[in-house]
């Protein structure tokens, strides 16, 4: 698969930046759901974006973990969107986010269990072959551990590729956040994962609450994850489509602009 | 615990009554949760109904818990949640609890709403057509006019029975306009089928409704 570069997250207060003019950005990523059922204005960004960059479609709502079925509405508006941006490959989350038909609205950690991996499959399987676009699997940021799992998180997410043959969004800011909230060694995770399925990266910034950090997407993304993105990077040996997720309290877009610029220095010194 | 169970269990602590220890021994980070959540189901009240606020005091927590309790959040898009709160606001209104006009003000809203992100497409084929993103509220208030004077930080209680036509023009911009029996007459035709010419353009109301984008005259 073509790497597209470093890109950032399209959010609202940069609309007016792309309406204008071309940010120094390689590709964007937008959040499905903003645009599936949303005509006029969104729409209009949307079309004059597909005119400058490339677009892929990260979605929060396909709810993988939850027993609840796959909503063939949301599929089907998924497909349209996915057709329209010409999303080389789209991704969501290793998480629920509803059950029993109620939705959070949130990333939910779901039980690492052979049922969940036997469902989580399933459901991918038949995403894939419904879409006809490759599917990239984000692993979460979560801050609480059930007693129940049954295996470790790169175990889980190696036999659900193993069943699916999906790639992995690896979001190198949650495996950081999660290392320090579950006290485990984020370097060795990632060497656990397999990497030759990891398609695209995402890296943000969180917030320290002294006890437990959070995976706010609202600041610079921190030294410590740009390290382990430099890490990350040497074992894949290959550059890797990279973004920039920047959701709560937006800067400017030459902030962002700038954090670009830093992770294609990183990419462009080890490569 | 099986997977049903887990699920479960992480619902009935997020919107139900469960004090989360089935999901996690430590409160404090199920807490996060649980603050995020809810985070989300206030904030798109708080989006969705700006001006109601300006016409009620709300403490949206408290009507957010209220009002997901009775309509429960069962779509994936965060916007579609709040679409029945005018029912909730009328189901207060009839139990005398909030002023009905709060209920009209928030149908407008998402009416709006609606209008501002249809799909719908302007017709381009030669002929005259109503507005397809025309959405059409029959108020027992002066919505528009009593949501206009309250930007001017003035509330004013406008009892006046009208039917009211929003619609998104070929710019994009909201247009908002009163009808009366004559642009009835002239736009009820058109619900159903474009005429290839208009009846008679020069027609003062038919004029004002190509003028505010209501009516689309395409020669």
């Amino acid at each position: 698969m073509k790497t597209l570069g470093v890109g950032i997250g399209l959010r609202r207060s940069h609309h007016k930046d792309f309406l204008n003019g071309l940010p120094q950005v390689d590709w964007l990523e937008v959040i499905s759901e903003n645009f599936m059922s949303m005509g006029g204005h969104q729409e209009n960004i949307l079309n004059k974006i597909l005119e400058n960059y490339p677009v892929i479609c990260h979605g929060v709502e396909l709810s993988l973990g939850s027993l609840d079925p796959l909503n063939p509405y949301y599929l089907k508006s998924l497909k349209s969107l996915i057709e329209k941006t010409k999303s080389p490959w789209f991704s969501d989350h290793l998480c629920f986010t509803s059950n029993n038909k109620v939705h959070f609205h949130d990333l939910i950690p779901t039980l690492r269990c052979s049922e969940s991996v036997d469902l989580i499959s399933t459901k991918i399987n038949h995403i894939q072959d419904k879409m006809k676009t490759p599917f990239a699997l984000e692993n979460i940021s979560y801050y609480v551990e059930s007693a129940h799992h049954e295996m470790s998180e790169p175990e889980f997410i190696q036999q659900i590729v193993k069943k699916t043959g999906c790639y992995l969004l690896l979001d190198v800011n949650n495996v950081f956040v999660n290392s320090f909230n579950h006290q485990y060694n984020a370097l060795e995770y990632i060497k656990s994962l397999p990497l030759d399925q990891v398609i695209q990266i995402h890296l943000a910034g969180h917030f320290d609450r002294g006890d437990v950090l959070i995976d706010t997407h609202g600041d610079f993304v921190n030294q410590q994850v740009w390290d382990l993105f430099s890490e990350t990077i040497k074992l894949l040996k290959r550059p890797v489509s990279t973004l920039i997720e920047w959701d709560n309290d937006v800067p400017e877009i030459n902030i962002l602009e700038s954090e670009v610029l830093k992770a294609k220095n990183i990419l462009g010194s080890i490569l | 615990m099986n997977l049903n169970q887990y699920l479960n269990s992480w619902e009935n602590y997020l919107v139900g009554h469960d004090n989360g220890e089935s999901i996690s021994a430590n409160n404090a980070r199920g807490l996060i949760y649980k603050e995020m959540v809810w985070g989300h189901y206030e904030g798109t009240l708080e989006k969705m109904f700006p001006r109601l606020l300006k016409f009620q005091n709300f403490d949206w927590a408290d009507v957010a818990r209220e009002y997901f309790t009775l309509y429960p959040p069962t779509s994936y898009d965060l916007n579609q949640l709040s679409f029945q709160f005018p029912d909730f606001l009328l189901l207060k209104a009839n139990l005398e609890v909030l002023p009905y006009y709060l209920y009209e003000i928030a149908l407008y809203e998402i009416a709006e709403f609606q209008v501002y992100t249809s799909h719908e497409k302007s017709p381009d084929g030669i002929g005259v057509y109503l507005n397809p993103t025309c959405q059409f509220l029959d108020l027992k208030y002066d919505v528009a006019k009593m949501i206009q004077t309250s930007e001017k930080s003035e509330i004013e209680i406008i009892k006046k029975p009208n039917l009211l036509c929003i619609a998104r023009n070929h710019d994009g911009l909201l247009k908002f306009i009163e009808l009366n029996a004559q642009a009835l007459e002239l736009l009820l035709p058109l619900e159903d089928a474009p005429l290839v010419d208009p009846i008679d353009p020069n027609d003062e109301t038919f004029k004002k409704l190509v003028a505010e984008g209501i009516i689309i005259w395409n020669k």
